[in-house]
């Protein structure tokens, strides 16, 4: 009898183990740096191709340049730092994935243990982000995103409302990172953005520091 | 090979350039007319800065009655022309130099700047780091001035 329970226990626990083990499988290992790759035919749509609401358009005819946080050494955040050309590292854990951008030294914590965003979180440049993977796809919906965020430096504006949050697709192919942005803020477009990008795994890339001044940022 | 396009004129506008959206950045299509080229010769360097988010070169250039004029020069980030192998001992102050990029959409004494023409003639390609990532200087020997 007691043998029979050890067996039925140890035969769950090797079924969770195995389980376990095979999530810890389908994540690819993305841990390096990544350099922009160039010419790939990506990037953001131009400014004519967007639909912009009134409101957005009137955000955009408005656009300065104290609404882009870069040209004040601020790091560009969410979605503006979602693309930039320069070198990304990955670094992939148990409950989470680091992105440590060499440009402006960003860091996103991409969370992806199931937690959600504790209650009354507060709206950020970075936002709260949250993952999982759908095969070879790393899938980031970042939420609690704030009003001062820009969606691209010719002057896409970011409404910030409380309904705004971005969707990243990471596709990881040997040593190719191509991925998808969308971003869903109905206040300010009548669709959602899309642009993509792709980055290139660079074994020998290094991170240089980005020290930033701000007499040097604005034109 | 670099072909390099002389010109007598102080300023002028020669070309239109094609610049995929992707290469866009730190709002620079905001405030420069990157479609436009602008060229100037024989100006004199007053300083030249390597750093983040953009680099920098402050020159002095004679306007259409001959004053000396001060003319700011944004440049692609430190992070970009570093690893270009570019260093501020590139340009020192009172360097002559030819400079060509985009003009300033507004009325600013300033441009983006893509290409030096060095002292000693070497032709440096200031935003030739962000489209290949790689060493971006030709030597005045392997300029074709034609």
């Amino acid at each position: 009898m007691i043998n029979t329970r050890y067996s039925t226990i140890s035969a769950v626990i090797t079924c969770i183990g195995l389980a376990v083990t095979e999530l810890a499988v389908a994540a690819p290992s993305i841990d390096g740096i990544w350099e922009p790759l160039r010419g790939a035919g990506t990037g953001h749509p131009s400014s004519e191709e967007v639909r912009l609401t009134p409101a957005g358009q009137a955000a955009f005819d408005s656009f300065s340049e104290e609404n882009d946080p870069t040209l004040k050494c601020i790091m560009p955040g969410v979605p503006l730092g979602i693309y930039d050309p320069y070198p990304l590292e990955i670094i992939q854990q148990e409950h989470q994935v680091v992105f440590l951008h060499e440009h402006f030294h960003m860091v996103r914590r991409i969370f992806t243990d199931g937690r959600q965003a504790p209650e009354n979180w507060w709206p950020t440049l970075g936002g709260f982000s949250v993952g999982h993977w759908e095969e070879d796809t790393l899938v980031v919906k970042t939420t609690h995103l704030s009003p001062e965020n820009l969606v691209w430096h010719t002057g896409m504006p970011f409404s910030g409302a409380p309904d705004t949050y971005t969707v990243e697709r990471y596709t990881f192919t040997d040593d190719r990172l191509m991925y998808t942005a969308e971003i869903f803020d109905p206040t300010y477009y009548e669709e959602p953005y899309v642009f993509s990008a792709g980055r290139v795994l660079a074994p020998d890339g290094m991170i240089l520091e980005y020290e930033c001044y701000p007499e040097y940022s604005g034109f | 090979m670099m072909k390099y396009i002389t010109t007598p004129l102080l300023v002028v506008i020669v070309s239109l350039l094609g610049i995929h959206p992707a290469a866009s950045h730190h709002s620079r299509d905001a405030y420069f007319d990157m479609e436009a080229r602008v060229e100037f010769i024989d100006v004199t360097a007053v300083s030249f800065r390597v750093v983040n988010p953009h680099s920098q070169l402050v020159f002095m250039a004679k306007d259409e009655q001959g004053n000396e004029v001060e003319w700011t020069a944004g440049i692609l980030g430190a992070s970009h022309l570093r690893r270009a192998g570019i260093r501020e001992s590139l340009i020192s102050p009172g360097d002559k130099l030819t400079v060509m990029g985009s003009p300033s959409r507004g009325d600013k004494k300033a441009m983006w700047l893509y290409t030096v023409v060095l002292a000693n003639g070497d032709v440096a390609d200031l935003f030739g780091a962000i489209r290949t990532g790689e060493g971006i200087i030709t030597p005045a020997s392997e300029v074709n001035n034609n």
